[in-house]
């Protein structure tokens, strides 16, 4: 009786910490990162920019020149679809979406490959030692 | 003759089509309610874009000193929690027009517990604020 419930408690207790450890592999430095990215869907990325291009449009911010296209014919979907670039790269996936769009943002721009893979290990370097 | 019949036709097609066309489900270029509301936008999709609004309100120094009025940084409250309340605000139809984003100002009062009054008066200026031209 008492090894059944010692096994039921031990189950218990790895199913919890495999479930937290799931959720933070989704995440790093407090947000939502390419392992996060790739399991969203089509429809989940669409929305997660379309987030981002409601709040800096409506709000206005200086430094999100680094980060959000400043060219109007460029849509929600390019913008997620350059991500899923970044992202294809499996190293790039503990880098927060915020950062991939950084990346996003460059390429769009017309940076080259040594450029954009100097951006791509700085931003893997700043999210490896952080959840 | 028919060249006439044939221009009414499409004059009257083009009309037809034009009160006939759905309300956008945006608004000056942000999303709406209509979208919120829409069977197609599961909470997977309305946490995705959650998401996305919290981590740049949390992210970036955004160029209005009112942005805490739409999400305070410090908040303990969960995307679940919140997306719930916008749920009760589009749940009137007449805010469906108001973008999602602004309707966060109505959600952070009505968890600072403010009366259904005050939450009515701020509601009318957000759909006042949507029905304006694009700016």
């Amino acid at each position: 009786m008492k090894t059944t419930l010692l096994k039921k408690t031990i189950l218990l207790a790895v199913f919890c910490l495999s479930s937290a450890m799931g959720e933070d592999l989704v995440y790093s430095l407090g947000m939502l990162n390419g392992r996060g990215w790739v399991s969203a869907g089509h429809e989940g990325k669409l929305m997660y920019v379309r987030a981002l291009n409601d709040v800096f449009v409506t709000f206005k911010c200086d430094e999100s020149t680094d980060f959000w296209p400043d060219n109007d014919k460029i849509t929600i979907g390019e913008i997620a679809d350059v991500i899923d670039q970044f992202f294809a790269d499996a190293a790039n996936r503990s880098v927060p979406i915020l950062g991939a769009l950084s990346w996003a943002k460059q390429k769009m721009s017309g940076a080259d490959a040594a450029a954009l893979e100097s951006l791509a290990a700085t931003l893997r370097k700043g999210s490896a030692s952080t959840k | 003759m028919k060249t006439i019949q044939k221009t009414m036709l499409l004059a009257v097609f083009c009309l037809s089509s034009a009160i006939a066309q759905k309300p956008s489900g945006f608004t000056d270029g942000h999303l709406n309610g209509r979208v919120w509301v829409n069977p197609g936008m599961t909470n997977a999709l309305k946490t995705m874009y959650l998401q996305g609004v919290s981590e740049v309100f949390g992210s970036f120094n955004l160029n209005k000193s009112d942005t805490a009025t739409f999400w305070p940084v410090h908040s303990d409250r969960s995307i679940g929690e919140i997306s719930q309340v916008i749920d009760q605000f589009y749940s009137d139809a007449a805010n469906r027009g108001v973008p999602v984003l602004l309707s966060l100002g109505w959600v952070w009062l009505k968890f600072a517990g403010a009366s259904p009054a005050r939450l009515g008066e701020i509601a009318a200026e957000l759909r006042k604020e949507a029905a304006l031209p694009p700016r």
